[in-house]
C-alpha cells in the first residue's frame, strides 16, 4: 500500500511562490490500478515523482508498505552517454539485482539487439520506454509507475505492453498516467484527476474520466 | 533507539553502499571510458601542470623552496589544489550532470557528490604517488618526514572538497550566478594558494593575509609532512581543522535544507 498524507509541493519563480500540489491525500491497495488524468503541466509528473521517492515534498508524508518502481516512461532516467547494457547495470547495482538474468530477460523483451551497446542518447523515444519498461518487469516491483510509456511505441511493441501490462496485473498494482482514456479504460480500475494543485479520487474509473472531460471541454472553451 | 529504526538504518546504509558503489563506477566510466589511453589522461595533464611550472622556475632561477625538491614540491602543491579544486567544481555540477539518474530513489543528490568526491580524491592520490615514485626513479630525494601530519592533511583534504562542494552547489540554488563566479574565484586562489610558491617567499604582512586561505594552510602543511626544514609560520592544524569540519557541517546541512527546493 502507498498512502500521500498531505503532500504539498511548489516552485519558488520570479513571480512568487508556484502550488504545484496542494494538500494532497491519497491512498493507492494492492489488487487496484489507478489512473492519474490531468492536463499538461498540472503536476502529474511531480506526483508520480514523490510517490516513487524521486523527489520529496516540502511538506506532508508518503508511505509505502510495498516496493515501488521508479517513475517508468520514455523520459529520461538513464545516462545518455553510456550505453543501454551499461545503464542497466547501473540500475541492477542499485537495486541489487542480478546482472545476468536481468540482462538476458531485456534482451528478450526489448529486441533492441545490437543497439543495446550504442549511448542511450541515439534511441528514439521508443527505444527509451521499451528499454526503461522492459528493465523495470526483470526487476520486479508491487507497484509500477508508468509516466506516458507506450503512446510512443510502434503498434507491436504496445501491443507487447499491453499483453505484458495484463499479465502483470496478476501480482502488482499500476499506478498509471496517460492522456489516452483508451488505454486508460484497459488498465485501471480507479482514477484521480488532478487539477490546479488539487487531486480528487474516484473508486470507480468512469467518474474520473467523466470529471477530467469536463475539465478539458472548459478549457477548449474559453481557449476559443 | 528501537530495534526496528535500528534495522532501517542498517537497511539505508546497505543501500547507500550499493548506489555509491554504482555511481563510482559509472563515473569512472563515463570520464574515462571513452578516451583510448583513458585514466593516463589525469597522468598527463597533472604531469604537464607540473611541468609548466618547474621550467617557469628553472627560467626564473628561483630556489629550491627551503632545501624542498623543486619537483616534490610542485608535485605535492599541484595534488592538493587539483583535489580541492576537482572538488569544487565536480560537485557544483553534479547534480545537473545525473539529473536522469535522480529518478531513482534511492540515488540522493548527496550520494553522487560522494561518489565525484571519492574518484577524485583516490585518481589524485594514485596520479600523485606516481609522479612521486618517477622523481625517485630520476634520483630526486623523498622523504616522509611526519607520517601522523601526512595523515591528517589526507584526511582535511577531502572533508574540506566535499564541504566547499556541497555548501556552494547549495548556495548555487539561491544564487544562480555563483556557477560563474566561482570559476573566476578559483582561477584567482589558484595564484594565492601557495601552488608554485611558498607563503613564505613573501614578506610578512603578506604572508599573515594569505595564511587565512585554507587551502594554502593544506598545501603548505602537506609539505612540511614531507620535509623536516620547511617552515611552519602561520600554519596551524587547529584552525585548518576548525575550518574544514565547520564547512563540511554547514555544507551538509545546506545540501539537505535546498534537496526539497532545487528546480528539475
Amino acid at each position: 500500500m502507498i498512502e500521500l498524507i498531505d503532500i504539498s509541493h511548489g516552485y519558488r519563480t520570479k513571480d512568487g511562490f508556484h502550488t504545484v500540489l496542494d494538500h494532497v491525500n491519497m491512498r493507492f491497495e494492492l489488487g487496484h490500478s489507478t489512473a492519474i488524468l490531468g492536463l499538461n503541466g498540472a503536476g502529474k509528473s511531480t506526483l508520480i515523482r514523490i510517490i516513487g521517492g524521486a523527489e520529496s515534498p516540502r511538506s506532508g508524508q508518503v508511505i509505502r508498505s510495498s516496493s515501488v518502481s521508479w517513475p517508468v516512461g520514455f523520459g529520461g532516467c538513464f545516462n545518455g552517454s553510456l550505453t543501454g547494457r551499461e545503464n542497466l547495470r547501473f540500475v541492477c547495482r542499485i537495486y541489487g539485482a542480478n546482472i545476468k538474468r536481468v540482462n538476458a530477460y531485456v534482451e528478450d523483451f526489448s529486441e533492441l539487439g545490437e543497439y543495446m551497446d550504442m549511448p542511450f542518447k541515439t534511441y528514439s523515444a521508443g527505444m527509451r520506454s521499451k528499454l526503461a519498461f522492459g528493465l523495470s518487469l526483470a526487476i520486479g516491483f508491487d507497484f509500477y509507475l508508468v509516466d506516458e510509456a507506450f503512446s510512443v511505441g510502434d503498434v507491436v511493441f504496445r501491443q507487447k505492453a499491453a499483453l505484458q501490462l495484463q499479465k502483470l496485473k496478476e501480482q502488482s498494482s499500476l499506478i498509471f498516467v496517460s492522456h489516452s482514456i483508451n488505454s486508460v479504460k484497459a488498465h485501471c480500475d480507479r482514477g484521480a484527476v488532478l487539477n490546479n494543485g488539487i487531486l480528487q479520487s474516484f473508486d470507480n474509473l468512469n467518474e474520473a474520466i467523466n470529471l477530467y472531460t469536463r475539465i478539458c471541454n472548459d478549457r477548449s472553451r474559453k481557449a476559443a | 533507539m528501537s530495534a526496528l529504526q535500528m534495522q532501517h538504518m542498517l537497511q539505508g546504509l546497505v543501500v547507500q553502499r550499493r548506489v555509491i558503489k554504482a555511481l563510482i563506477l559509472r563515473e569512472v566510466h563515463t570520464i574515462y571510458g571513452d578516451t583510448k589511453l583513458g585514466y593516463l589522461w589525469v597522468l598527463i595533464q597533472s604531469a604537464f601542470g607540473i611541468g609548466v611550472f618547474w621550467v617557469m622556475r628553472e627560467l626564473l632561477h628561483a630556489q629550491n623552496p627551503h632545501g624542498m625538491p623543486v619537483a616534490v614540491f610542485l608535485i605535492l602543491g599541484f595534488g592538493v589544489w587539483y583535489v580541492i579544486s576537482g572538488c569544487i567544481n565536480k560537485c557544483m555540477n553534479a547534480v545537473r550532470s545525473n539529473l536522469p539518474l535522480l529518478t531513482f530513489p534511492q540515488v540522493t543528490e548527496l550520494d553522487v557528490m560522494l561518489g565525484r568526491v571519492i574518484v577524485i580524491c583516490v585518481t589524485q592520490l594514485v596520479v600523485t604517488v606516481l609522479l612521486l615514485g618517477i622523481a625517485a626513479a630520476l634520483d630526486i630525494e623523498i622523504s616522509v618526514y611526519s607520517p601522523r601530519l601526512l595523515f591528517i592533511c589526507f584526511t582535511l583534504i577531502p572533508v574540506f572538497g566535499l564541504g566547499c562542494g556541497t555548501l556552494l552547489s547549495a548556495l548555487a540554488v539561491f544564487i544562480p550566478s555563483l556557477e560563474r563566479i566561482v570559476p573566476l574565484m578559483m582561477r584567482l586562489l589558484f595564484f594565492a594558494s601557495g601552488v608554485f610558491f611558498s607563503a613564505t617567499s613573501f614578506t610578512k604582512d603578506i604572508a599573515d593575509i594569505l595564511s587565512y586561505n585554507p587551502i594554502l594552510q593544506l598545501v603548505e602543511l602537506t609539505r612540511c609532512a614531507f620535509s623536516f626544514s620547511y617552515p611552519r609560520d602561520g600554519l596551524s592544524l587547529i584552525y585548518i581543522s576548525a575550518v574544514s569540519l565547520s564547512v563540511l557541517t554547514l555544507g551538509l546541512l545546506l545540501e539537505r535544507y535546498v534537496r526539497t527546493r532545487r528546480q528539475r
